[in-house]
């Protein structure tokens, strides 16, 4: 035996090719008896060996075994484990065997497969991860997946109008985690970003996600926080399968309603069932809001002359979603693929501002009114071919995102209007001002038009090649693939302003829409705003009264435009090892990347005037070996540990690397890309211990811990001599790679039914995790005064120390309730020019609660209530008592039917 | 089959829903289908009680330069002249128009030496005096106009101090009909104000052979404008103040000479030192009050400085005391007496 283990781990470094021949194939299904309904993620184990697979999504599975009789045990999560005694005695042939394995209990088998599947898949994985069901997603509150990804350990979402908008896995910001659609990465539809807006992805498009903390060589290494993969639906029955639902809701803030409808259609086609066909659409439409205010600091100890915003929005969003999954299986061991995503998010916000500037007697109004839409799509063609002595996979890809803002207007109008405000209640400041509600004072100030388009295209191929082996009977897998990248990003934009040239009237006559008559509880009067189409109308009709201004067009447009070319090329070699009990996945990977980009430089002089607007063009290159190492210990059937050795990197912004420079030297502020930024690179080490209950739960606990080297912030230096004009000293802005931080966190799982209470309180369960982190980055000393060579420490920025949610549940012959909380403790948002100017986002708990009831296992009605106690989202800078934001959206909550029929 | 209706429905409700739809709004006047814009010079005009014409600038506004050279716009032109309307109104210190006003002209600069009078260009200015009403012709391929109305110099010209405003306004009323893609601003006037040379207004000369004098000027202005300092009386040919409704300006004469081309003409010309600042509040029309008026210095570098100078003056007689202080962001002047006379 210690001669196999021997073996086993030399094969692990040196990849010897031996040990390829006589092999027998015994593939087949794993499906729940009474539902039919796959079941992904069962553990099948050789008894004889000791090695094992996992059933894939649609529930089968591949075991090679050497030719002779083995027993099979089949082992999910809430089933009874079933053993099969099958004799493979040909050389070469392949052997097929379908289970259908009972439930261990009497609970509802349609609740128990969701969080079953998703534990069994998670149990049976070769790294660390979550996977997380449809029917888990659907069991909490969440309509888009940003919001679903909240309930898992160690996620955090930043929101935008209280709506889940980009995670943060393990403490680290959203640049650190790449966002895959069914494994393929997907494109960005912002500019200047690599990370993706998860609001415009509803959650009920997704088979599973799947939440990978620790990376195989076969998975792109840009991942240092995690790595979510979103999963769509594949057809799986030979009877048309059609899920859905229907939903309204109600927005308290805005007193609107909203509504929600999905449909899933699904049949396998064909004697053998051989091709599958997946349809799957989403609608949601949503008239939301919020109550803001906000402080602008002057940057003095004077606080009476810091500027008070309040802002009153009211958006209309809406969330439409499609997705196909063909697939056909010529036999057991060849099967190719399409499947496409179309995701189209919209957004149209009205903002009502106004701005009090104690300093110079002013009053400001602005009303925004824009229209925004976001397209994601995703579109994968492969294949996967299974043969005796090798199993191919390949795929081509193509992404293409696109924010697309056809209209951005922004009329301002300023009125003569003294006002004091008073922030020594960080609550809500006192405002003074006797005149600010009347409309007849406010005189034209300037009209933004704005359109914008930002895109981002990916094509991507790769393909993987994985040979087994034996040493002796413990079976191992020599994989190795290649993969290429391009990627095709850019952004353009128009922007006009007018500015008044004539006796424009004042507001009072343009004035309408809505009137927040209860804005922040009504602890702050506001009058009618600007109504847009009565202003573009009077705009339309009276052009000579208003001028363009063409020199801030040309800065606008020059200092925002770019476009950018990154082609990506990438290698691995690895192998898996059984050995026992003992799963050892071992390999290195390489990624090269080459990027170049076209943008300008804008220079204004320092009297003021546009100096130059200059083409600016770069390009730069780098590449990265990532060993990865990842070890599985089964203590038993239901226990594992694991641990991970990995090295992972996260590219720079565009934004950050494009080296165009505006230079404003009138106010001496210089800001540049870094064309020699490095991206951040990182070692990873992972510690899990999981144990899995018999009536579908977990108790898991792990630590964390990652070094990062050159992690990126925005650093200024202060009174600079400017590159050409050395005689102007400005402040410099740009992204510099920091030194080393480090990043070390806990992460608890506990999810489990409440079987030891008595009879009568049968059904109550719990779902709670918690995440501690702690971080510690540093970089230079920032300020005025800051010595060169000096060292500050910060906390990284998207680290929280507290992370979690809890969820109580009840459920008894079909009804459920669920009461959930989540909360996050507060963070470093942005890395200020100083400490001084460092923001925050202060920590928040959320709760939401749900209930429902199922009728005869196809229907359920449900009602779900959003956000109960009205929790703000709040920041501050510097200090905790400078708040600088509270943003309150009200609650909301929606009811409907679902159902799931044949 | 009911099922597969209403699902059937419910797909096609989702599909609908899910098409392509931005909501209803305004749309802005697209940027290419601006109008181009005839404006009246926003500068008010004025002169001295003596003066013999008014002048006014009707000007399209600047347009996008589509070649990106001109980053802050280009001069745009008309493709066909337009004629354009305008009016003389508020008529103050005299009775009629026809009492000031004794002609008028209109022309453009075809460059420095030549306008288009020089050419034989008529631009058909017409102004009727008994209403104020006339019009010119605006012609293709000019980004500017200028309309010269010629004053009878004897109407204003008196010899006391009056206690009200005297001028008139300006004011572009309309155009004619035109296929250009164009609008005219009728909202800018322009006031032509009659300044009274019995209060501060025009021109103040100072002694430079008085060395207080000359002392007192040079550290005052010296701030504004760094070629003052260290001058001698015997480089200096002459030192005028002229006080305008909104400006402020000191001209130094020097000696020294230098020859520029007048047209093609060789011509000697003193050097020049020229302060020029804007009144920030020139209290009215009096002969006594507050000075305050901003000098814009351009450092070598190309940044912009305010020198800020604050004080009073008072007349009296053919004598101006001016008393003012100057200061900018690193220094002070003490305060400082001038007399000038005229």
């Amino acid at each position: 035996m210690k001669h196999t283990q021997f073996y086993a781990v030399l094969m692990m470094l040196l990849f010897p090719v031996i040990g390829f021949s006589q092999r027998v194939l015994i593939v087949g299904k794993v499906t729940d008896q009474e539902t039919r309904q796959p079941l992904s993620g069962t553990l099948i184990s050789v008894q004889e060996t000791g090695n094992g697979v996992a059933a894939e999504l649609d529930g089968s599975y591949q075991v090679i075994v050497p030719p002779g009789k083995y027993h099979l045990i089949f082992s999910y999560t809430g089933f009874q484990t079933d053993t099969i005694l099958v004799e493979a005695t040909e050389d070469g042939s392949t052997i097929e065997f379908n289970v259908r394995l009972k439930t261990q209990n009497e609970l509802d088998e349609v609740i128990i497969s969701g969080k079953s599947t998703a534990l069994n898949q998670q149990k049976s994985a070769d790294n660390i991860k979550n996977v997380v069901a449809a029917e888990q997603i659907g069991r909490f509150p969440d309509p888009n997946v940003a919001e679903a990804l909240q309930r898992v350990p160690g996620v955090n979402i930043e929101r935008d109008q209280g709506e889940g908008r980009y995670v943060l896995v393990r403490g680290l910001a959203p640049k650190f985690t790449n966002v895959s659609i069914n494994g393929e990465q997907i494109s960005s539809p912002e500019a200047g970003v690599r990370y993706v807006a998860l609001d415009a992805v509803p959650a009920d498009q997704l088979a599973s996600m799947e939440i990978s903390k620790s990376l195989l060589p076969d998975m792109d290494g840009d991942a240092i926080g995690g790595s979510v993969n979103l999963i769509t639906r594949k057809a799986l029955d030979s009877l048309w399968r059609f899920s859905g639902s229907v939903v309204g809701g109600y927005n308290a803030l805005m007193n609107k309603p909203n509504v929600q409808g999905s449909l899933q259609m699904g049949k396998r086609f064909g004697k053998r069932q051989q091709f599958g066909l997946m349809l799957n659409l989403t609608h949601y439409h949503n008239d939301l809001g919020s109550d803001n205010w906000e402080r602008d600091l002057n940057g003095t100890p004077e606080t009476e002359d810091d500027v008070l915003e309040l802002r009153d929005y009211q958006l209309t969003r809406t969330r439409s979603s499609a997705s196909a999954t063909l697939d056909y299986r010529f036999n057991k061991n060849n099967e190719i693929y399409f499947r496409g995503m179309y995701n189209r998010f919209t957004d149209r916000e009205w903002r009502r501002l106004y701005a009090f500037v104690p300093e110079d007697g002013e009053v400001e109004r602005e009303l925004k009114d824009r229209f925004e839409e976001q397209v994601i799509s995703s579109f994968n063609l492969g294949g996967k071919h299974i043969f005796p002595k090798l199993r191919v996979d390949y795929e081509a890809a193509y992404s293409y995102s696109f924010q697309d803002t056809p209209y951005d207007y922004s009329v301002n109008f300023v009125a003569d209007a003294p006002s004091t405000v008073d922030f020594s209640n960080p609550d809500f400041p006192i405002l003074n001002s006797a005149t600010y509600l009347d409309n007849t004072l406010y005189g034209f100030d300037q009209f933004e038009v704005g359109n914008t388009f930002a895109k981002d295209e990916n094509i991507t191929a790769k393909v993987n090649i994985a040979v087994p082996y034996f040493i002796g009977t413990s079976k191992g897998e020599l994989k190795f693939g290649g993969k290429m990248r391009m990627k095709q990003k850019s952004f353009e934009i128009e922007q006009n302003i007018y500015e008044g040239m004539g006796n424009i009237p004042t507001l009072n006559v343009f004035e309408g829409g809505l009137l927040d008559d209860n804005y922040l509880g009504g602890r702050y009067e506001l009058a009618r705003a600007v109504n847009m189409p009565t202003f573009v109308d009077y705009f339309n009709a009276n052009p000579a009264q208003f001028e363009l201004q063409i020199e801030d067009k040309a800065i606008d447009e020059a200092l925002e435009s770019y476009d950018a070319e990154e082609n990506v090329y990438a290698g691995y070699l690895m192998t898996r090892q059984t050995i026992n009990r003992l799963t050892l996945i071992g390999g290195v990977r390489y990624e090269y990347s080459s990027v170049s980009y076209n943008s300008s430089d804008v220079v204004i002089a320092p009297n003021g005037d546009l100096r130059e607007i200059l083409p600016v063009k770069g390009s730069s290159n780098y590449g990265y070996v990532l060993p990865q190492l990842q070890a599985r210990y089964a203590l038993n059937r239901t226990t594992n540990l694991r641990g991970a050795l990995t090295w992972s990197y996260a590219r720079p912004n565009f934004d950050e690397i494009i080296p165009a420079q505006e230079a404003n030297l009138e106010d001496g502020e210089v800001s540049i890309g870094n064309a020699n930024l490095l991206p951040v690179s990182a070692i990873n080490a992972d510690f899990m211990y999981e144990k899995y209950f018999g009536d579908v739960g977990i108790l898991s606990g792990g630590l964390f811990f990652k070094q990062l080297d050159g992690f990126i912030y925005n650093r200024t230096d202060f009174n600079q001599p400017y590159l050409n004009d050395a005689s102007v000293l400005v402040d410099v802005t740009q992204a510099q790679n920091g030194n080393t931080a480090t990043l070390f966190g806990v992460e608890l799982a506990f999810q489990k039914a409440l079987d030891f209470l008595p009879k009568k309180l049968k059904g109550f369960s719990v779902y709670a995790n918690y995440t501690y982190t702690m971080s510690e980055a540093s970089i230079q000393d920032r300020g005025e005064n800051a010595l060169a060579g000096s060292f500050e420490s910060i906390s990284l920025p998207g680290q929280t120390t507290h992370l979690g949610n809890a969820a109580l549940m009840y459920e008894q012959k079909g009804f459920f309730v669920r009461a959930a909380l989540n909360f996050n403790g507060s963070y470093l948002s942005e890395v200020g020019a100083t400490a001084d100017y460092d923001l925050y986002v202060k920590n928040r708990m959320q709760f939401d609660c749900s209930l429902g009831y199922t009728i005869k296992k196809k229907y359920r009605v449900f009602a779900e209530l959003m956000n109960l106690t009205n929790q703000p989202f709040e920041s501050y800078m510097g200090k905790e008592e400078n708040t600088v934001q509270r943003e309150f959206y009200g609650f909301w909550m929606r009811a409907g039917l679902k159902f799931d029929i044949q | 089959m009911k099922h597969k209706i209403s699902l059937i429905a419910l797909a096609v409700v989702l599909i609908t829903a899910c098409s392509k739809k931005k909501f209803e709004h305004t749309e802005v006047t697209d940027v290419a289908d601006f109008p181009k814009q005839l404006v009246l010079d926003e500068e008010d005009a004025g002169d001295l009680e003596d003066t013999d014409k008014a002048s006014f600038e009707i000007k399209l506004t600047d347009g996008i330069d589509p070649t990106g050279t001109e980053l802050a716009g280009k001069p745009q032109t008309l493709g066909s002249a337009v004629t354009v309307q305008f009016k003389l109104k508020d008529a103050e210190g005299f009775a009629t128009w026809s009492e000031y006003i004794v002609g008028g002209t209109a022309f453009y600069e075809v460059d420095d030496c030549t306008t288009s009078e020089d050419l034989g260009v008529d631009l058909q200015f017409t102004l009727d005096l008994a209403t104020g009403i006339g019009s010119v012709i605006f012609p293709a391929n000019v980004s500017s106009i200028e309309l010269e109305l010629e004053l009878d110099p004897t109407i204003m010209d008196d010899a006391v101090e009056n206690s009200g405003d005297r001028g008139f306004t300006f004011a572009l009323t309309g155009i004619g009909t035109t296929t250009e893609n164009l609008v005219i601003n009728t909202d800018i006037e322009t006031e032509f104000r009659v300044y009274d040379d019995e209060k501060v207004f025009g021109g103040w000369a100072a002694d430079h052979t008085n060395a207080t004098e000359l002392t007192n000027i040079l550290d005052l202005f010296a701030i504004a404008n760094h070629d003052l300092a260290g001058l001698t009386a015997s480089e200096i040919d002459n030192i005028e103040v002229e006080f305008a409704f909104d400006k402020f300006k000191l001209l130094l004469t020097l000696v020294e000479t230098e020859t520029v081309d007048n047209c093609g003409t060789p011509e000697v010309v003193n050097l020049e030192i020229e302060v020029e600042g804007e009144w920030e509040d020139l209290t009215g029309d009096a002969t006594t009050g507050d000075a305050h008026f901003i000098v814009e210095r351009e450092e070598d570098n190309g940044f912009i400085t305010e020198v800020e100078y604050e004080g009073s003056f008072e007349r009296i007689g053919n004598t101006l005391t001016l008393t003012l202080t100057g200061t900018d962001d690193d220094a002070e002047t003490n305060e400082l007496t001038l007399t000038l006379t005229r």
